[in-house]
Formats: C-alpha cells, sequence, structure tokens
C-alpha cells in the first residue's frame, strides 16, 4: 500500500469519523497539512500503534470506501468501532482530530481528560477541528479578529439547521 | 513536539504562546539550529547571452492579480504564479518615472542603470494622517518637516522611521499616547548597517486606490473612522476589464551608501533623501535632518486583489544583505553580516536605540535568513535577474531578489470566522531587513504577513482590512492620539 493511498485512506475514514469533509481535513493547497503530521505520528514507535492494525484499520476502510456513500458511516460503526483492536485506535483518531492530542493508554481504558499525551506539533494545535466546531480558538493562537466576541457566532453548516 | 498531560497543557500553552497578538515586544528568537544564509543565486547572465523575456514581460503595467493557468493547481505552481505576480510588480513599480509619477512608457527599467520610481509618487502615511485629524493635501503633493527645508533640493525623499512601525507612533506611546503595545507589531530593535554603523530607514507608502478609499471615507482621522459603520474593505485588483489596480502599500528598508565605507553603488537602487530624526526623550535625542544618498535593501509590496481578500505579500531584498550576491566585484561585503563579528545572531543592538549614533563594529547588526529562499523561488529570482541584466549589464534592479509571496491557501475563509487568515502559504515570511528579529517558525510569534495584519484595527478597534495604518488617525477634537 502506497504511502498516497495510506493518506487518503486515512484522510477519508477521518472524514467520516470526525464529520468534517476530506477537504476540510487536508485542503489540497494546505502549506502545513496537519493530516500528514498526524498519520506519520501513528506510525512512530511512541504512539504505541501496533502497525499491523493500522494497516488493518486503513485496509478495511479502502474497502468501505467502494460502498454507497450512505452506507459508509454505518459500516464504518459496524466494522471499525465495535472492532476491539481498531476501535480503540479510531476513537483514538477522532480525539487527535478534535484536540490535537494523541492519548496514551488508549487501548487499555476510557481516556479522559486526565490522562496524558502528546499534542503532535505546534501547528497541530492551532487545527483543532474543536474550535472550528465551536468557533473559537486554542489558547494563545487566534485568527479572529478584536472584538468578535461581542457577535453571534456564524453557522458552521447549513445542513446543521442553523443557518 | 511537547509531552504533557492535559493538565498541564494550558499552563505550558500560555507560556509559549503568550504573545498571542504580534503587538507583544517578544524577546528576539535565538537564531536556530539551521539558521543558514541563502543559497548563493545562480550568476547572472551576460547580456550578450541573456535570453530575452516573453514579450511584454518587463512591463510598466502594474499587475491587478495573479494569472493562474496551472492544471492541476498544485501548492508549487500556485506559489510560482504568485512569484511571478511579484516580479512582474516589483519591475512596474520601480518602473522609470514621469515628474507627475506616472510611469515613462517610453523608457525601460534599468536602461540607464538606476531610475527614479514609480512608487516614489505614492502618499506616506505622515501625509494622510495629519495632526488635529486634518484632510490630506491632494495627490502629488510633498510637505517637508522644518529641519528639511532649505537643505537640498524640493523633490528629495523623506525618510524618518527607524523601525517598521512609525517613530511617532512609539514616541506617541513614551509620552502616554492613547495606542497600546498590541498596536506596535515590530518593536523588535533597529538594524544597523555593517558598513557604517548607521541606522536603516524605513518608509511606507500607499498607492492611490488605497489614498482615494481613506480620503473618500474620511478614514484619516478618529471622527471619521468612528461614524465609518461599515467593515474597511479596501479596493481590490482584478484580471477583468475597466477594473482597479487594487490598494497597494509599499513598505521600504534603506541604507546610507557611503562608497568610503566598502559600499558599492551600483548595486543598489539609490536615492538622495533627507534623512530626518524626530525629537524623543527616550533615549533624549534632538530633532535632525540630513541629506543622504540611501540604498534600497529591503522591499514588501502588500496588494489586495480578488484572488486574495487576505492580500498578497511580496518581499525582495538586496543580494548582498546576508551574504555577497552574485557578480560582486571583490572586495564587496554583505550589508549586515560579517564573518569576523563576534555579535551575537539576528540580535538587536544594546540600548538605548538611539537614530542619531554611530554604532562600533563589534555592535552592528549580524543578521542571518532564518528560512531559506526555496529553490523554485531562487531558479525564478535568476531567470528575472538575466532578463533585467539583458536591459543593461549595469542596471541595479538584477541585484534584487524575491524572498518569497504569502497568499492565503483559503482566500474564500470568512473574514469574521475563525480561520479568517486563510491558511497562509508560505506559512512564515520575513525579510531581513523588516522582520530581522522575529523570523523563524513558532506560530504567532515568528514572521508572517497575514497572520500579523490580520489583528490590524482602526482606532475604535474595529477590523481595518490588513493595514495597521489607520491606526494612526489623529482626532478633530485635539489631544494627538
Amino acid at each position: 500500500m502506497s504511502s498516497n493511498t495510506d493518506l487518503d485512506n486515512f484522510v477519508g475514514l477521518s472524514a467520516l469519523l470526525t464529520g468534517f469533509t476530506a477537504a476540510d481535513l487536508n485542503p489540497p493547497l494546505s502549506p502545513a497539512p496537519v493530516a500528514v503530521e498526524y498519520l506519520a505520528y501513528m506510525q512512530k514507535p511512541e504512539a504505541k500503534v501496533d502497525p499491523a492494525i493500522l494497516q488493518r484499520l486503513l485496509a478495511t476502510y479502502q474497502a468501505i470506501a467502494q460502498l454507497p456513500p450512505d452506507q459508509q458511516a454505518a459500516q464504518v460503526q459496524a466494522q471499525i468501532l465495535t472492532d476491539p483492536a481498531m476501535g480503540p485506535v479510531a476513537r483514538n483518531i477522532i480525539r487527535m482530530w478534535y484536540l490535537s492530542i494523541w492519548y496514551d493508554g488508549y487501548a487499555s481504558g476510557p481516556v479522559t481528560g486526565f490522562s496524558s499525551g502528546t499534542v503532535v506539533s505546534s501547528n497541530a494545535y492551532t487545527k483543532g477541528l474543536a474550535w472550528d466546531a465551536m468557533q473559537a480558538h486554542p489558547m494563545g493562537y487566534s485568527e479572529m479578529h478584536y472584538g468578535y466576541w461581542a457577535d453571534p457566532p456564524q453557522p458552521n453548516d447549513p445542513a446543521d439547521g442553523n443557518s | 513536539m511537547m509531552r504533557l498531560s492535559l493538565r498541564t497543557l494550558g499552563a505550558v500553552v500560555v507560556a509559549a504562546l503568550a504573545c498571542a497578538g504580534v503587538g507583544c515586544a517578544t524577546a528576539p528568537p535565538a537564531p536556530q539550529a539551521g539558521a543558514t544564509p541563502s543559497p548563493a543565486a545562480t550568476p547572472l547572465t551576460d547580456t550578450a547571452t541573456a535570453p530575452a523575456p516573453p514579450p511584454g514581460t518587463l512591463s510598466p503595467d502594474i499587475p491587478h492579480d495573479a494569472n493562474f493557468d496551472d492544471n492541476p493547481q498544485t501548492l508549487a505552481a500556485v506559489q510560482k504564479d504568485f512569484d511571478v505576480f511579484s516580479w512582474r510588480s516589483f519591475v512596474a513599480l520601480n518602473w522609470p518615472a514621469l515628474p507627475d509619477g506616472s510611469p515613462d512608457p517610453n523608457k525601460v527599467i534599468g536602461a540607464d542603470g538606476d531610475n527614479r520610481v514609480v512608487w516614489d509618487g505614492y502618499k506616506e502615511p505622515y501625509e494622510v494622517f495629519l495632526p488635529g485629524g486634518a484632510a490630506p493635501a491632494p495627490w502629488g503633493q510633498q510637505q517637508l518637516p522644518e529641519q528639511c527645508r532649505n537643505i537640498g533640493p524640493g523633490d528629495a525623499k523623506l525618510i524618518q522611521m527607524t523601525q517598521k512601525v512609525s517613530d511617532s507612533v512609539l514616541n506617541a506611546r513614551g509620552s502616554g499616547g492613547a495606542l497600546d503595545g498590541s498596536n506596535q507589531p515590530f518593536n523588535t530593535g533597529p538594524l544597523v548597517d555593517q558598513q557604517n554603523g548607521r541606522y536603516v530607514r524605513y518608509e511606507i507608502r500607499i498607492n492611490r486606490d488605497t489614498f482615494d478609499y481613506i480620503v473618500g471615507n474620511t478614514l484619516y482621522n478618529k471622527e471619521g473612522q468612528q461614524a465609518f459603520t461599515q467593515m474597511v474593505n479596501f479596493p481590490s485588483g482584478a484580471n477583468t476589464p475597466g477594473a482597479p489596480v487594487g490598494s497597494i502599500v509599499i513598505k521600504a528598508a534603506w541604507k546610507v551608501i557611503d562608497p568610503a565605507q566598502g559600499d558599492q553603488p551600483g548595486r543598489f537602487h539609490k536615492v538622495q533623501a533627507y534623512v530626518y530624526t524626530r525629537a524623543s526623550n527616550d533615549p533624549p535625542t534632538q530633532p535632525s535632518c540630513e541629506l543622504k544618498t540611501m540604498g534600497l535593501v529591503g522591499f514588501h509590496i502588500a496588494h489586495k486583489t480578488a484572488s486574495a481578500p487576505q492580500w498578497v505579500w511580496s518581499t525582495f531584498e538586496q543580494v548582498d544583505n546576508v551574504r555577497v550576491g552574485p557578480n560582486a566585484p571583490p572586495g564587496t561585503r554583505a550589508n549586515f553580516f560579517d564573518p569576523n563579528s563576534k555579535y551575537p545572531a539576528n540580535t538587536p543592538p544594546p540600548r538605548p536605540w538611539n537614530p542619531n549614533a554611530v554604532l562600533p563594529p563589534e555592535q552592528r547588526s549580524q543578521v542571518q535568513r532564518v528560512i531559506p529562499i526555496d529553490e523554485a523561488t531562487a531558479a525564478l529570482n535568476a531567470q528575472w535577474q538575466g532578463w533585467l541584466r539583458g536591459v543593461n549589464k549595469d542596471s541595479v534592479w538584477q541585484y534584487y531578489e524575491l524572498v518569497s509571496t504569502q497568499w492565503p491557501t483559503q482566500p474564500k475563509n470568512s473574514l469574521t470566522g475563525p480561520k479568517a487568515a486563510g491558511e497562509p502559504a508560505p506559512v512564515f515570511l520575513a525579510n531581513t531587513t523588516l522582520e530581522t528579529y522575529i523570523q523563524g517558525r513558532t506560530p504567532n510569534v515568528s514572521s508572517s504577513c497575514i497572520m500579523c495584519h490580520n489583528n490590524a484595527t482602526t482606532t475604535n478597534s474595529k477590523f481595518s482590512d490588513f493595514t495597521y495604518l489607520l491606526e494612526r488617525a489623529q482626532s478633530t477634537k485635539g489631544g494627538g492620539r
């Protein structure tokens, strides 16, 4: 499996796991693609992800991706999230995307807010999806203009019904 | 990479990123291990062998926007589109000017070696944001400070800033003015010439579209800004018939040229300029004005275009800034780097910072480029330098190089949302003469044109469309700022 295919599968799977689109997660012109950093981190020994499980996860998604789009999310639930080996990895991927942190000990029990983990990079720190979802920003880094707190948040997505 | 528990995350991040706004005066970053001089540019070609550029390439027409004809549109391909836009802009802005400031259609850039340039006719902020909030004089008139009158030609340039932010803004802060720290993004220290120990001077100029927007909306004083209820939105250039060129802001860095001190005048665009120092109490400084020959060492072009609501940010340098550039005669030395100096790299001079001082050699700036110019941009530089040399082997313009062009990869992001900056590429960009001490790769601390200017506001704290100039407006009711 080529690394580009791995990245494509990782981004596609991440889109189904997070609810953001693949283009949101890995913009084609991004000068600092955080998806690349996340996948690379998961492949490092310190992430403690069994390479065989990671490959099985990506291969399983690749097969799911061949199904009609409206069936894919349910199959991720049935084939990946309920799997005792792949499920914890997938849930940790969701946490990583939203919080920029790869949590330790994810395979041995529930991760809590007090679990230790690693902020994958300074770039990742600024790109946690939690901030996009709540239209806020991480401590110490903001692209929002002075006084933004006085205005109501904008709708994120018309599908949310709040546009 | 950081390793920490969630409980300690907040404290660490606050400590690391306490300077959320670029207005914080951060400690200058230590030179990074990877800091290297730029790779030497490809040797410039001789006039006789220089390939001619495609027709119309060397043109007095300022491009309104970049041209995108790539398929597929990759990051590298679009970066090149913007780099070409930068070079076209550089050539057009530095085109020989007629007395009224318009480009001379009968001349070519550098044909006479050096030339007066189009942007000389642009307005400086001190001409726009006047005491008492008065209306600016019409386009095309210059008003000199008293100390500069009757000592030289009336059409000489006036250069007064010793940092990228206006000295008058800094002085206002020191005297209890209303501007606060967040309004002073780069008060990180002056740059000192290796040849003569003098401070580099700066100027900012705005084009007519920018000036007309400010005047037309009375944004030149506080009361006008207060009454302006819309979002500030400067005109954008576009490649459509009848579209304006768009707002342009120039920032230029100048060093005193003195051949007796080892400068090579033929390698600089030069002007006769009044070097004006304002009176100050910190440190005690007398007002002064000297007529000097100044050489261009740094050049920013910020241009708002239809494809880049976050503006396009081009930055050029003279090729000898941090190392001796190509085709240099024997004895040429770098402007801001001495291989024998013991002064720490990328460190401001010791205080007090007196613009009239001439510093001894052991205290002069020792500048290294932290992020090298990338290979594709270096290759493009060699191409354009060759074309400029093809016009005249003695053209000063062949001795400038593009460092890079920063542009938004997500230009359609809402300017009122959480990703207003549009994910700029490259992520960081610094000119060694204009952001000397904030080079690096630390988010929200190291130099990034768009990320910095995304924080710019008017005097009543409203978003000011990526320019800090509007915060210089004064009140019509007196009391200065």
